[in-house]
């Protein structure tokens, strides 16, 4: 009988021990979650700030691990503060909620129609059929101008397409974890994304619906129906982001091969160049579903641009620029020829005010079955315009209706057939340059720049501007990966590929291409300045230094001091501020960096009043400690097992036994170092109480000393007089130490486990903020990372946040890392407010590690 | 195993009863002295078998399993520790395998190791009971903290369902 009796409490003791053990375990992974979300935290604020590129992959790698880590948090505080937690759970609910809006994005089309006919479409229909056919229906209803007949395949089939078997999630798999700066790497996700898109089937019927489209429209033109089939993105041609030149476009398409075309339309978004593009300019896979425009071919005598304003010479010009090629237009927009150049009056419509030869070799036309072939040129024998007069007038008519329409320069594709029809293929806003790079071409300045040795003067500027670097030439795509950051691209031809890699450009120049094709408008987006049609640049020495100055037509050998002021770095020309991406990420920090509930004693810190990730955190934080240890909503008193350690630093510190961690006959309540038995802990408090190692104030023994700091640092200025309100816990037992301490708005943990089996030993720290400003906080995290990586630590810093952490240490070793911790941040604490400058955190390690504790700084006695 | 410890809520012991409560198992210790059998399921081959290797050699006892459908016959059959899974996976997916683990052996803890990263599916995994959410990839050192953590975790519930 009594057998069963010590059975039973002895069963009941074991499952109460155990019953701590969950809930310590809970309590210990609390913390862990708190320390990353506080880290992922300022990686966020850091991002956000810093004009670093970032892709959406960056964006929903961090908020997926923020979600998980706050995620645990909340699970954790069910077990032990369930009240508390149920109602963090709610909170955390309608974050998560908000947070997977922001990051799915548009879904707008999912009910909509596969396939618009031409005149069911006007711009109403962009986010369904992408810009360029909105433009094109618009122009077509609204303003009666001659567009080709055709259909548009709305974003529903792109939208349907990736959502059939994963494909999107698969999609953002290979972007997500892509590494952008490698060429090759880039390209392999590219070959990689558009085999996954190839191999998954259009969904059910709707192959059937484009063919059933193809046949309507042959019924309603006649004969034989070939299709120009176009990409038309939604958010392409913003003049932001005009996305010139990326997409492909199959020509001469009949029925047996549209399917493929539409396939070939819809993978362009996953070339190399593409792929890029969206990252420069922040924007995600989803961002741009992929509309497809289907638009009878016209065979065109001679077709073109139009730009309603002369991009060399800034807005209010009141000029037109006409560029022409014989044949289909593509070899213009692929820089593949100089086109003619005609600058035309706005009024009289049309009048040719200068007209420039172009150089063609090669035209583009229609195959008898399907398809384009370049053929050689004709030899013309005179060089006349192949415009007429009339013909340009009527051009300009329709661009000055269009530009009055859509409100805004315009550039215009147009063709003219073989019956002298004139057709407007698409329109879209142009950029004009950006007034600061158009200074007035000072004889001055020329002058002083005559000094330098020209090598060549020449060429049609397609984007002004200065810019110095080596000469970098690119024959062909494969050169591309090994294009220099700053260099001078220097090409044949202007083909589209060079737009990737834009951004690491100084300047660009082409012997071949127009001023209005896609190469040009990029660089004039990327603020690259740009020289075209400048014979003989490919026998520039590569590597040699030049400076193109691309408004002046001009390419000096060397460096022109006199210019270096009108390069601009091409970062700062195009920042992700504002972008889609950038836009995202900002709406995720709303929901996780702000902290309301900044004091635990005032009324409103309740679960119910968390708004953000932060303060799931921060209350999740400050609540578990309080039940682990007992505490009163007063924090004044102390269940019996808690005890309040009495020692000569200013720190009010709670010490639980977990096992082993204080002497066998502790008193309860008050007890001092003498009761430590717990190893780890012991070496921290010898750290602490080493002499120098000043804390704030006067170093008080006892409680009446503590007392006459407390009195000592209400008048210091410095916010102290909060840190000493709050208090620091520490869970002991033999061989380990967990130490938590919150010190106003800083807040550091160790946690260190010391046995004589080195392997198992470790000493991890984490630090994070501070009641000065940010720039002070981050420089003291800085002082702090140093010390710690001076001693060995592995150490990881993000803005003020600092996690170290030093394992598989002997037993003596280890115990000195953390009586140098407790050095650490006795001398820390006081240096926040002084870290004026960052020179001072050079001279602060120095001091430290001279075992200077005080810093060399004037001491604080108030 | 979070709803079965709040049912089980208990004060915190006295100090009577709180003489010699079992140690907090340290870091690295614990997970050398532990048996430790891992599943890993993942659709791409040469990543099962790296992993396998580098989970290996400090002595865990390593399965694989390229699909749900055979993980699941796989933890039918024997009584894994630790399920490393992915989330996208042809066949039955990753939270559909959770499920299924779960129900037939509801200590064995799961961890997602992933490439996909989706706040949603991450957070889902974690309500229907995944002990964690890992992007790929994954440092070596991180990922054996997380798998110790989830054996502790599990074998602590294991004490907790035998006392009871």
């Amino acid at each position: 009988m009594l057998g069963l009796i010590r059975r039973l409490f002895a069963r009941a003791s074991e499952r109460r021990a155990l019953t701590f053990q969950a809930r310590y375990r809970h309590f210990k992974a609390l913390l862990e979650a708190n320390g990353n979300v506080l880290e992922i935290m300022a990686d966020i604020s850091d991002k956000l700030v810093d004009p670093e590129c970032f892709s959406i992959g960056d964006v929903r790698i961090r908020s997926t691990r923020l979600f998980v880590e706050a995620f645990k948090i909340v699970r954790h505080m069910r077990a032990i503060a369930p009240d508390d937690g149920e109602h963090l759970a709610e909170r955390f609910a309608a974050l998560r909620q908000k947070a997977s809006q922001l990051l799915a994005g548009s879904d707008g089309s999912s009910d909509a129609a596969h396939i618009l006919e031409m005149n069911q479409i006007n711009l109403g229909q962009t986010r369904l059929v992408g810009n360029k056919m909105a433009g094109l229906g618009e122009m077509r209803a609204v303003l009666d101008i001659p567009v080709p007949a055709g259909f548009a395949i709305t974003a529903r089939l792109d939208e349907d397409l990736r959502r059939q078997a994963h494909l999107q999630d698969e999609i953002n798999k290979i972007t997500t974890s892509l590494n952008y700066e490698d060429y090759a790497a880039v390209q392999e996700a590219s070959h990689a994304i558009q085999s996954m898109v190839l191999a998954t089937p259009l969904p059910d019927q709707v192959e059937a619906r484009i063919l059933a489209a193809y046949d309507r429209l042959r019924e309603q033109v006649g004969g034989d129906l070939r299709l120009a089939v176009r990409s038309s993105a939604i958010g392409e041609g913003d003049p932001r982001c005009s996305f010139a030149g990326l997409y492909y476009t199959a020509l001469n398409v009949r029925r047996q091969n549209l399917i493929d075309a539409c396939y070939e339309v819809l993978v362009s978004k996953y070339l190399p160049r593409s792929i890029m593009y969206l990252r420069m300019n922040g924007l995600r896979d989803e961002d741009m579903p992929m509309c497809i425009g289907c638009i009878a071919m016209v065979d065109s005598r001679v077709s073109g641009t139009l730009f309603t304003n002369d991009p060399s010479a800034g807005p209010d010009t009141p000029r037109m620029v006409v560029q022409a090629v014989s044949g289909l237009g593509l070899t213009l927009a692929d820089g593949r020829v100089s086109p003619e150049r005609y600058t035309v009056a706005r009024e009289p419509e049309g009048r040719i005010l200068r007209y420039e030869r172009g150089n063609q070799h090669v035209v583009l036309r229609p195959r008898p079955g399907d398809d384009v072939a370049e053929e050689p040129m004709p030899d013309r024998q005179d060089g006349a315009p192949s415009l007429r007069e009339d013909e340009l007038a009527q051009l300009v008519a329709h661009a000055l209706k269009i530009e009055r329409h859509f409100g805004g320069p315009q550039d215009i594709e147009w063709a003219i057939d073989d019956d002298g029809r004139v057709w407007i293929l698409q329109t879209r806003p142009l950029l004009i340059s950006c007034p600061l790079n158009l200074r007035p071409q000072t004889p001055e300045l020329l002058d002083l720049c005559d000094r330098y040795p020209t090598l060549a003067e020449a060429g049609d500027c397609a984007s002004p501007g200065a810019g110095i670097g080596p000469v970098a030439v690119v024959r062909s795509v494969r050169e591309l990966k090994d294009f220099p950051d700053g260099g001078v691209l220097v090409a044949r031809h202007a083909m589209p590929e060079l737009t990737q890699v834009l951004h690491k450009a100084s300047a660009v120049v082409t012997e071949i291409g127009g001023t209005t094709g896609h190469l040009a408008i990029m660089a004039r987006e990327y603020k690259v300045p740009c020289l075209m049609n400048l014979p003989g640049a490919m026998s520039f020495e590569p590597g040699t230094e030049v400076t193109v100055d691309a408004t002046a037509r001009r390419i000096y050998a060397g460096r022109v001091v006199e210019l270096e002021p009108l390069t601009r770095r091409i970062a700062q020309a195009h920042p992700l501020v504002g972008t889609p991406v950038h836009r995202i990420l900002k709406g995720i920090a709303e929901l996780v960096v702000p902290l309301n509930l900044t004091d635990p004693k005032a009324r409103g810190f309740r679960a119910a009043n968390c708004m953000t990730l932060h303060d799931i955190s921060r209350f999740a934080h400050e609540t578990a400690l309080n039940r682990m240890f007992a505490l009163s909503e007063q924090g004044g008193r102390s269940d019996a097992h808690v005890h309040r350690l009495i020692f000569p630093v200013p720190l009010c510190v709670y010490v639980i036994d977990a096992g082993q961690g204080l002497v066998e006959d502790s008193p309860s309540g008050e007890i001092t170092p003498a009761h430590i038995a717990s190893v780890p802990f012991q070496a921290l408090i010898r750290g602490m109480t080493t002499d120098g190692v000043r804390w704030a104030g006067h170093v008080p023994i006892g409680l009446r000393g503590f007392m006459s700091v407390f009195a000592n640092t209400v008048a210091d200025p410095n916010r102290w007089e909060r840190d000493l309100g709050d208090r620091s816990y520490a869970i002991v037992s033999r061989h380990y130490l967990n130490f938590s301490s919150r010190l106003g708005y800083h807040f550091s943990t160790l946690d260190a486990h010391v046995s004589d089996a080195a392997h198992g030993n470790y000493v991890s720290f984490t630090f994070k903020g501070g009641a000065a400003d940010s720039t002070c906080r981050e420089r003291r995290a800085t002082f702090i990372a140093r010390v710690l990586s001076e001693r060995g630590f592995w150490v990881d810093q993000k803005a003020d946040v600092v996690k170290a952490r030093i394992r598989r240490i002997d037993r003596d070793t280890a115990l000195d890392q953390l009586d140098m911790c407790g050095r650490l941040m006795g001398a820390a604490r006081q240096v926040d407010v002084t870290m004026t400058s960052a020179t001072l955190i050079d001279h602060y390690v120095e001091r430290f590690m001279a075992g200077d504790y005080s810093l060399g700084l004037a001491t604080q006695d108030g | 195993m979070n709803a079965a410890l709040t049912r089980d809520e208990q004060p915190l012991p006295s100090p009577a009863v709180f003489v010699q409560p079992p140690a907090p198992r340290p870091a690295t210790e614990g997970l050398y002295r532990m048996d430790v059998r891992v599943l890993i399921v993942d659709d791409e081959e040469p990543f099962r078998r790296s992993l396998a290797e580098q989970l290996a050699r400090p002595g865990f006892e390593v399965a694989t399993a390229p699909d749900g459908r055979q993980a699941v016959e796989q933890v039918r059959q024997r009584d894994f520790d630790v399920v490393l899974l992915d989330v996208l996976m042809p066949g039955l997916d990753g939270v559909q395998t959770l499920e299924q683990i779960k129900r037939l052996r509801p200590l064995t803890e799961v961890i997602f190791l992933t490439g996909h990263a989706g706040l949603e599916s991450a957070v889902e995994a974690l309500e229907k009971g995944a002990f964690d959410y890992v992007m790929k990839p994954a440092s070596p050192d991180d990922l054996l903290l997380r798998i110790k953590s989830a054996c502790e975790t599990r074998q602590l519930n294991q004490h907790l369902g035998q006392a009871r």
